[in-house]
């Protein structure tokens, strides 16, 4: 009996997973994107897909890649940015939409942040360059770009052991870095940095003062940093911790970061810039035992999704948890939502928010004793406000020890993600690349007749536009259960669909995937016709 | 009322015996009974051969064969469609003789030969029926010199077809072909 209950859930435990990978949108199988013995692998797609990854190389530098949009796109040769015989790690990336990107890493051997750019004309990243002054250690760097600028951000810490956050920006235009400069009190860390595409550059950190606070520094385009304009976000009656910034493209940050309100527990707090200062926080979650990893993505529209991993009083498994502001709706987030399995250990969690506010998360899942971790994903579909499809897709395999996650999502609606598989010195990155494909829009699911002499052929018909983000080839049109096809339109006029011969009084449910012209799949979205 | 028309019969017959016989070419314009015939076809023309025979005094037996042809859309899809019918009549009239003229009124047993061609894969694209219906005519001959007539007509036929078919389409049981025709003929008697 046991055995027969063993069987039963196996397979159904491999049906699940066999639906899972056919249902991904993501590329499958993944790319191996590099040989063994790398680690800290980060990636960034801009807004017409084009990814760039950089991690530590096996002989301990920094490399780099390039992958092009579409689902047919392959990661280009790696090229190495870091000198050699230094120690380095840490690289951040950033990718702007025309395709410049910049690489910032930590150069422990010289205690130096260096960057390298690599312009789009020539696909030639530049030697690498220190950006960071004197110090006894640099960390937790960070970097955000826009078609003109880059902006790097880290912890500097001198040899008295005062910690700042050190800043220096980058001027595409030029391709020359600024000279560095300190936006913080002593006693910082933890910094994020958004950079809006009207050049308006926020940075936020962690300060001591009597309590743990959280501190934002918002330059305006063309400006110098001011430490006038350090406003303080959280309450100084506790800690604070876990800050993340983005911004809008009217230059607008949002910013979020955990909250330990009563000395034990902690809440998830956010804040919006009103134009001249920051909003009153509000709580994006409900009480949290512990908080590992808080992640916020903000479109040009100011959409944001805020990930984040925790634990609760009644919960001791981390699980992701997400929340999201809608533009226009001021500082109101939705009410969090459990992205994750409930069953499940998790960690990890990266966002990503395109130009729609869609959003896609991704996290690393603990599936047994640790040595069957699964990276998975899930989308959240922002006109809806809901998750669609409303299972967790998994991004690599299962059966492998997957780890480590980054997530680069392009306004542009196409993402990549990459992450560690293996142990050891055997690690090596893998990739998977989504290539978006929106729903048409104002679809109509209506039932019509065509009416003869003596016979009228019922027929439901669908009808809609494509989306303005799309370039759409087909649709394929499938019945509710989503498996039976029914048939594969052509998308140059919009969505136009007919099924003939109905019955009355029977009103079909019928599901659409798009198909876009960069191989990219939407998915399936549901359309029952009515009279 | 059937003794007046029988009493109006006898003493008209002496009248009119002429034992002639007539052929006159109709012309005239259909109106469907039917809203649905009207709303993918429409009415139009119909036209055809009429030849009577004056077998008694005042009456006459009279054949004739209209046909109409009309092409149309579907309510919906707007998917060409064409119909041809022929109502082939044998009946008779009463005709009632007045100063150059004849005013009458028949019945006719008709028999209808319906063809449908519908340019759509989702119902029954050719349809042929074929049945019989009824008529009724009343009418007004002119008689013109050297023996020739000019007549105006009413008349009204009837005939229902079902329309089931093995597509999956919503049929009608039954539904009304025939309708309203007012025209004009000119003939010649012999």
């Amino acid at each position: 009996m046991k055995t027969c209950a063993l069987k039963c859930s196996l397979l159904l435990f491999l049906l699940m997973v066999c639906f899972r990978l056919e249902a991904s949108p993501w590329t499958s199988p993944p790319d191996t994107l590099t040989g063994t013995g790398v680690s800290k692998t980060t990636v960034a797609t801009n807004a017409t897909g084009v990814s760039v990854a950089a991690w530590v190389d096996s002989d301990g530098r920094i490399s780099t890649s390039i992958r092009p949009a579409g689902v047919n796109g392959s990661w280009g040769s790696a090229s190495q940015v870091s000198t050699s015989g230094k120690t380095v790690t840490g690289p951040v990336v950033a990718i702007n939409d025309n395709g410049d990107a910049i690489v910032i890493w930590e150069n422990s051997t010289d205690v130096t942040i260096e960057a390298s750019f690599r312009p789009v004309g020539t696909g030639v990243w530049s030697s690498a360059t220190v950006i960071s002054s004197a110090s006894s250690k640099v960390d937790t760097q960070k970097v955000a770009m826009n078609n003109s600028l880059a902006v790097g951000v880290w912890r500097h810490e001198n040899g008295g052991g005062d910690k700042k956050i050190e800043t220096n920006t980058f001027n595409i235009s030029t391709q020359s870095w600024g000279t560095e400069e300190f936006l913080s009190d002593a006693g910082a860390g933890s910094p994020d940095v958004t950079v809006g595409s009207d050049s308006t550059t926020a940075v936020i950190w962690r300060v001591q003062r009597t309590k743990l606070e959280i501190e934002a520094n918002i330059r305006e385009p063309g400006e110098s940093w001011s430490s006038a304009s350090i406003m303080q976000l959280s309450a100084e009656s506790q800690d604070a911790a876990n800050p993340a910034i983005g911004i809008n493209a009217l230059g607008s940050p949002v910013a979020i970061w955990s909250y330990q309100f009563d000395g034990t527990n902690y809440v998830i707090q956010g804040a919006c810039w009103t134009g001249s200062s920051w909003s009153t926080p509000v709580n994006l979650s409900g009480t949290l035992a512990s908080v590992s990893k808080v992640r916020l993505a903000v479109n040009g529209n100011g959409d944001a999704a805020a990930v984040w991993s925790a634990t609760t009083a009644s919960q001791p498994l981390h699980l992701i948890y997400a929340a999201f502001l809608k533009s226009l709706s001021g500082n109101s987030w939705t009410a969090e939502t459990v992205v994750s399995r409930s069953t499940i250990e998790t960690e990890k969690p990266e966002v990503g928010v395109d130009a729609l506010g869609n959003a896609i998360v991704i996290w690393n899942e603990i599936v047994a004793n640790g040595t069957n971790e699964i990276i998975q994903s899930r989308f959240y579909l922002h006109s809806g406000s809901t998750w669609a499809p409303s299972e967790i897709v998994a991004v690599s395999a299962s059966g492998q020890k997957g780890g480590e996650p980054a997530l680069g999502v392009g306004s542009g609606g196409s993402a990549t993600a990459v992450w560690e598989v293996g142990s050891g010195g055997a690690k090596f990155e893998e990739a998977a690349y989504f290539a978006v494909a929106y729903p048409p829009i104002n679809v109509t699911a209506k039932r019509n007749s065509d009416r003869f002499f003596g016979q009228k052929d019922l027929y439901n018909k669908l009808r809609g536009n494509n989306h303005p983000s799309n370039s759409p080839v087909t649709y394929t049109v499938y019945r509710a259960d989503g498996t039976t096809q029914v048939e594969t339109v052509g998308a140059s006029k919009g969505l136009k669909f007919e099924e003939h011969n109905r019955r009355k009084g029977i009103f079909e449910t019928y599901q659409v995937v798009t198909n876009n012209s960069n191989g990219g799949q939407s998915f399936p979205y549901s359309y029952t016709v009515t009279k | 009322m059937k003794k007046w028309l029988f009493l109006l019969f006898l003493a008209a017959a002496p009248l009119c015996a002429s034992n002639e016989v007539r052929v006159q070419g109709k012309v005239g314009f259909f109106y469907p009974a039917s809203k649905e015939f009207q709303d993918v076809y429409g009415g139009g023309l119909i036209y055809g051969p009429e030849i009577s025979w004056r077998f008694m005094p005042c009456l006459d037996l009279f054949a004739d064969a209209m046909y109409f042809q009309k092409g149309g859309k579907s309510l919906g899809l707007k998917k060409h469609t064409r119909i041809k019918m022929l109502p082939a009549s044998l009946g008779i009239k009463l005709a009632v003789p007045l100063p150059s003229l004849e005013v009458y009124f028949g019945a006719a047993l008709k028999y209808f030969s319906l063809k449908i061609h519908n340019s759509s894969p989702y119902v029954s694209r050719s349809i042929s029926k074929d049945g019989f219906g009824w008529g009724i005519t009343s009418g007004v001959s002119v008689l013109l010199p050297k023996n020739f007539f000019f007549d105006i007509f009413l008349e009204y036929m009837s005939k229902k077809f079902n329309f089931h078919c093995n597509k999956q389409v919503i049929s009608n049981d039954s539904i009304q072909v025939g309708g309203g025709i007012i025209g004009g003929s000119i003939g010649y008697r012999f």
